[in-house]
């Protein structure tokens, strides 16, 4: 393994055993460049989860940035199903770029496929970048 | 399930979470948890930066 990014989650035992991995960044429109996100971005924190399979973010969040929905998706919870929005976005993830050691870089994924509403997505297309 | 998960976060989260991270990036990682400390690593292969 090469290591390219490294997110670092500092907090405490007990948030950690409350709340699980929360870790920082942000959400905008696909056409925000990098360097305007965090003014054009909604800025928040990400959960980590392993019991997912693919991103989600909230339905407040693609209101704010003014987004619509560009398809529809089936998507699977425990013992439920529904379809729900889709919606492309870029997230930016707050980490170290480790080749260069450039802290707070943060590296973008342009989601194709996300969606807005609290569910699972099928695995987007995207791209990273330091 | 998730609508529940979020609405907890919303209520008592140390910050608002805008979204949820699944295994579609944590596959490309090493994440270490570190329980005990309250710190997590999740280092990021460059394999990422080829999809």
């Amino acid at each position: 393994m090469t290591t390219e990014f490294r997110i670092t989650i500092k907090t405490t035992r007990d948030l950690l055993k409350k709340f699980g991995v929360l870790g920082g960044g942000w959400i905008a429109s696909p056409s925000t460049p990098m360097n305007e996100i965090a003014q054009k971005g909604v800025k928040g924190l990400f959960f980590f989860d392993d019991g997912a399979l693919g991103t989600s973010i909230d339905a407040s969040v693609a209101a704010e940035l003014g987004l619509k929905p560009d398809g529809r998706h089936e998507v699977q919870g425990f013992n439920t199903a529904s379809n729900e929005d889709h919606y492309t976005v870029k997230i930016v993830v707050a980490a170290e770029h480790v080749p260069t050691g450039t802290k707070n870089a943060g590296f973008s994924r342009e989601i194709k496929r996300s969606h807005g509403h609290q569910k699972h997505a099928r695995p987007p297309h995207g791209y990273f970048q330091g | 399930m998730h609508d529940r998960l979020m609405a907890i976060f919303k209520d008592e989260a140390p910050g608002r979470v805008i979204g949820i991270i699944g295994r579609e990036l944590l596959e490309y990682g090493t994440m270490v948890y570190d329980g005990i400390n309250g710190t997590v690593t999740i280092e990021i292969d460059s394999s990422i930066l080829q999809r």
